[in-house]
């Protein structure tokens, strides 16, 4: 694409292959929030940028090959190169992939808690928010027709809070421990006892995940 | 036959949920156990007539006659019982999903399981089909640039395979060309365009 | 464990039972521990699953004691030596002695509540370095290794595991063999 900038490589001749310049810091950004997903017990706001572009990129490059593998000229390099390129967009679609089935599984794990609450929604792509709602209202329906409808009308509820009893809309628990690494240096956050923690640039702690919720969100940290 | 038992109220919703423990300690899914649902069920409505009467004999009687804490526990076996069936149920959401998924998303392979199916609650086939419907559509805004379905668990090593046909899959479109996949066969083929085939079984790595 | 409303664990952990004392008369209800009398009678001890004893206990209709497994016995040759106690004599082969714990906490006022988070956290941390140590060294010589004098304490420390160490336990021990595989076959490739 002659002109046009991109985060990734050089034109290399008519058909460009950008193998020579893997885009490693945007999939190594990929990697941070992909990780960060795994990690954490709540869905983190969907990185779309970063995803985008890397679809993009994958793409791009399966055209490339395609078209070169095409090419009834193409010399013996250049399908050594094809096999390079095709491992390399294996690998980023692999990431990829469970970058987006981890949060599909969280997004269907507290799909009721999402469809009940505008400012988490605000965290899930459109296709995401979509699939979460469908999803419950999928569940709600599997629970009445299964049983609530077959209960004394007292009894049907879904949305009970009891004393003692966890919520019947599931929610992220913000409590669970997180073993989080330090970017840079971070300004001070609150312990669940009163006292402060400011993380050091390279240290290692195991918190709750609500101490960090911030930190993470701005970049200060990752999960690992 | 144990009538002190039976009255133990919240026994038999523990059953249910111990079936789903079981389930998941076995790693499979157990029959649908519709008598042990109906049961329970029927304890509730039973609970639900105790509680009218009790609240029905509070009122008659201003002073505290002990209906109050009767009220209190029948209440909270009520709540219980609910629990525990609302969780075997979505016990068994959470078994379909993993199975779903384990199959690359491909749902009449699922359903072609006859042991599989019988072991279905005709709701819980319904559920799969809408659940399916929405994940295609999902599926579909990325299906542009790479398959979801595909494996999670295994990052890529060899960018290729060696695979035998183990029952026939006709002709499959590959990076090689259209090839006819007949059993007993085998092929190096791309592994990104036949995984779906081993996961369902057509295939075998060799 | 996962304090999910559809949590099985959670549920069937629930069901585990403490010792308490009615402070009310409860007619027609003296089968719901499975007794024999017909009404629950004020100042009568009853073994009630934790899912029905809280509400009681909260409600002030009930009392209770601190159940067996968190007594002060307990607590002193845990203080004393937290890897000799085997929890899992005193919660039963499949049973939970923190999750246990962590239910007793939430019915007890703060100052007891804070002691036991302290004995919980302080004999997990006790115990812990010694489970994955041995998880690690079980994980090089496979399930025959380790014998000898310190083998024997070693087998009593991991049949005294409870099921949250034992899980922990398999976790390391699993993470440590795959690590070795792992090493040894990118040697192979280099080869």
């Amino acid at each position: 694409m002659a002109g046009a900038p991109s985060p990734f490589a050089v034109a290399l001749g008519p058909i460009e292959l950008d193998f020579g310049a893997l885009p490693e810091s945007l999939f190594q950004q990929l990697m941070r929030h992909w990780l960060n997903e795994r990690h954490a017990p709540d869905i983190l706001p969907v990185q779309a940028e970063v995803l985008g572009a890397l679809l993009d990129h994958i793409r791009r490059q399966t055209d490339s090959v395609q078209a070169l593998r095409g090419d009834p000229d193409s010399s013996e390099a250049e399908h050594a190169r094809i096999m390079l390129v095709q491992t390399e967009v294996e690998r980023v679609k692999f990431v990829v992939r469970s970058y987006i089935r981890t949060r599909l599984y969280k997004a269907q794990k507290f799909s009721r808690y999402i469809a009940a609450t505008p400012k988490v929604q605000e965290k899930l792509s459109q296709t995401e928010l979509d699939h979460a709602k469908r999803f419950s209202q999928l569940t709600e329906n599997h629970f009445r027709v299964s049983v609530l409808q077959a209960l004394p009308p007292h009894q049907q509820g879904l949305d009970d809070n009891t004393p003692f009893t966890p919520p019947m809309i599931s929610e992220p628990d913000k409590s669970r421990a997180v073993f989080v690494h330090a970017r840079g240096e971070c300004p001070p956050v609150r312990l669940p006892d009163g006292t402060t923690m400011q993380m050091k640039k390279g240290q290692i702690v195991l918190t709750p995940y609500a101490v960090v919720e911030q930190l993470l969100e701005m970049g200060n940290v990752e999960l690992i | 036959m144990a009538s002190a038992e039976s009255r133990q109220f919240g026994n038999l919703a523990t059953q249910l949920v111990q079936e789903s423990r079981r389930s998941t300690l076995t790693d499979t899914l157990l029959k649908y156990n519709d008598s042990l649902v109906r049961t329970v069920i029927r304890e509730q409505r039973n609970l639900e007539n105790l509680i009218n009467s009790a609240i029905a004999a509070q009122a008659d009687n201003a002073a505290f006659t002990g209906d109050a804490p009767a009220l209190l526990l029948y209440q909270t076996v009520v709540l219980r019982n609910k629990r525990c069936l609302l969780a075997y149920h979505a016990h068994r959401l959470d078994r379909l999903k993993d199975m779903y998924w384990a199959l690359g998303g491909a749902l009449p392979a699922l359903l072609a399981d006859n042991d599989l199916r019988s072991r279905l609650s005709p709701h819980e086939v319904d559920f799969l089909r809408e659940y399916n419907a929405s994940v295609m559509d999902f599926r579909g805004d990325f299906s542009a640039e790479l398959d979801i379905a595909a494996s999670i668990t295994h990052p890529p090593r060899d960018l290729h395979a060696l695979v035998r046909v183990v029952r026939d899959c006709g002709v499959i479109e590959t990076e090689l060309g259209t090839i006819d996949f007949k059993k007993g066969q085998r092929f190096m083929v791309r592994r990104a365009d036949i995984e779906h085939l081993i996961v369902q079984g057509y295939l075998q790595e060799v | 464990m996962d304090d999910d409303y559809y949590s099985i664990d959670s549920i069937l952990s629930e069901n585990q039972k403490i010792q308490c004392t009615f402070k009310v008369d409860i007619p027609d209800m003296g089968h719901l521990d499975g007794g024999h009398e017909r009404d629950i009678k004020a100042q009568s001890r009853v073994q009630l699953p934790l899912w029905l004893a809280f509400i009681l206990i909260y409600s002030d209709y009930a009392d209770f004691t601190i159940p067996p497994p968190f007594n002060s016995r307990v607590r002193n040759a845990l203080n004393a030596e937290a890897k000799s106690v085997k929890l899992s004599a005193l919660v039963g082969a499949g049973g939970f002695w923190y999750g246990f714990g962590k239910m007793i906490m939430r019915l007890l006022d703060d100052e007891p509540a804070n002691e036991m988070s302290g004995l919980l956290t302080k004999s997990f941390r006790n115990r812990l370095v010694e489970v994955i140590d041995q998880a690690q060294h079980f994980a090089a010589l496979g399930p025959a290794g380790g014998g000898g004098q310190s083998g024997d304490a070693a087998l009593a420390f991991r049949e005294g595991l409870e099921v949250t160490e034992r899980e922990l336990f398999l976790l390391a021990q699993e993470s440590a063999k795959r690590t070795k595989q792992w090493y040894e076959s990118t040697d192979r490739l280099r080869r």
